[in-house]
Formats: structure tokens, C-alpha cells, sequence
């Protein structure tokens, strides 16, 4: 996919665990997984919203465009 | 899907995986049973609409088996195809690429089964009358309304099957979205 999304990026530079990210923003390790894994086809933007929240963060830290 | 409702798919998937596994091995034991026994059995018992005046020899009788598992081995490999698709919703499978294979191939059978009946009657009616008098040797063949809505059933269950890939797709990405 075109989209990357560097949530372990941010999750290194924020010093903090995918399983601390995950009880915070309410999504189960799995699904976290399947975002950092680019695997994801679709995020909600409540989901980004507490992502960005708690890595304190914009949106566009967490996604990047690259053409292909 | 709510739990309780996957539970009670799985449990009667259950029931119908074991009934249509059994049906795969005892459809083609009994036609064998039926061909052993053939000049045993009443003219009732004959599957075809004519009358058989002799006693079939072993070798008529093996023949009338092979070509019975015409119709037969379309209907075991139904059984085989509900068995696997009552399989993978007992393991809470419902909108994936292998239910929706298991469709179309449904879809199919259903019509390989009339071409199958097309060619069953001939070839049995020419086997089990050859045994007749001269004159009373019969070939029949048969096509019928009911051929026609088995045809178009199948080609309706291949039209679902498309309708199912389109739900797998969007179950798909049901489960991808975070």
C-alpha cells in the first residue's frame, strides 16, 4: 500500500510498549499489531485521534504517503 | 455475529458435517449393495420406467454400478462439498474464501448432475435390457422440466457465490480496520 504508517517510529521515539499503547487507546494488542504490520486497510479517525492523543503527536507523524 | 448465534450455527453444522460425511460413504455402498442384489429385488425397485425380463448376469450388474456412479458420484461429491462447508462453519468460518469456493462448487455439481442423469438413463436402460428378447431392448433417454430448474438452481448458487465473495471482501475489511 502507498500508505506507511510509522506508529513503531513514533512508539520508539515516544519510549513506550505496543501492549502500554493499546490499554490506553482501548483496541486489543492484535489490532495494533495489524497497524504497525501495514496490514490495516482502514483506521478510524477515533482510533488516530487517541493514537495522536496519547503519543502526543499529528496524524501525518503516524502516515506517510509514498508513491509507488 | 453475536456469540450465541455462532454457537447455534456451529452445533447444527455440526449434525450436518456428520450426516453429509456419512452420506459420502453410504450412497456408494448402497447402489453396490442394490447391483449385488439387483435380480433379488422387485421390479418396483428398478430406477428406470421400464420392465427388466431377465436376470442380469454379474458383469450387467457391475456395468449397471459403474454407470449409476455417474449420477451417484455427483451426488457424493455434494455431500463431500456440504460436508466441508459444514465443517468450516463449525469452526465459526462463515465469509471466507474457502465457504465461498465450497458455493460455486455447489453451483456446479447442481449442473453437472443433470448432464450426468442426461447420460445415466441411455446407458443404463441399454445395459439392463440387453438381457430382453429381441424387440423388447430398450435405449431411454429423458430430459425433463425439473432438469431445467436443477440447471438454473445451479446457476443460481454460482450467482450467490459471487454475492458471498463480495461479503467476504467486506468482512475482510471489517477485520483490518483498527
Amino acid at each position: 500500500m502507498a500508505i506507511i504508517v510509522n506508529l513503531d517510529v513514533m512508539l520508539a521515539k515516544r519510549k513506550m510498549r505496543s501492549n502500554e499503547l493499546a490499554q490506553l487507546i482501548g483496541i486489543t494488542e492484535q489490532n495494533l499489531s495489524i497497524l504497525k504490520t501495514g496490514k490495516a486497510k482502514a483506521i478510524r479517525l477515533t482510533t488516530l485521534e487517541a493514537i495522536c492523543k496519547h503519543l502526543n503527536c499529528q496524524p501525518g507523524d503516524l502516515l506517510e504517503y509514498k508513491d509507488e | 455475529m453475536e456469540n450465541e448465534d455462532l454457537m447455534r450455527i456451529q452445533r447444527v453444522s455440526r449434525r450436518f458435517r456428520l450426516l453429509f460425511s456419512a452420506l459420502v460413504v453410504i450412497l456408494p455402498l448402497l447402489s453396490l449393495i442394490y447391483w449385488l442384489g439387483f435380480n433379488h429385488f422387485p421390479q418396483e425397485f428398478v430406477p428406470l420406467p421400464i420392465r427388466v425380463e431377465a436376470e442380469l448376469s454379474l458383469l450387467a450388474r457391475l456395468l449397471g454400478f459403474v454407470i449409476s456412479m455417474l449420477p451417484i458420484g455427483v451426488v457424493i461429491a455434494a455431500m463431500y462439498i456440504l460436508a466441508k462447508l459444514f465443517n468450516l462453519y463449525e469452526k465459526g468460518i462463515v465469509f471466507a474464501s474457502p465457504t465461498v469456493k465450497c458455493f460455486r462448487q455447489l453451483g456446479w455439481v447442481l449442473m453437472f448432475w443433470v448432464l450426468a442423469s442426461l447420460l445415466y438413463l441411455p446407458m443404463l436402460s441399454g445395459v439392463v435390457t440387453s438381457v430382453n428378447p429381441p424387440g423388447q431392448r430398450l435405449i431411454a433417454a429423458q430430459l425433463g422440466l425439473s432438469d431445467f430448474v436443477i440447471l438454473l438452481m445451479g446457476a443460481i448458487v454460482v450467482l450467490i457465490s459471487w454475492v458471498m465473495d463480495e461479503a467476504r471482501k467486506l468482512e475482510e475489511e471489517q477485520a483490518h480496520t483498527v
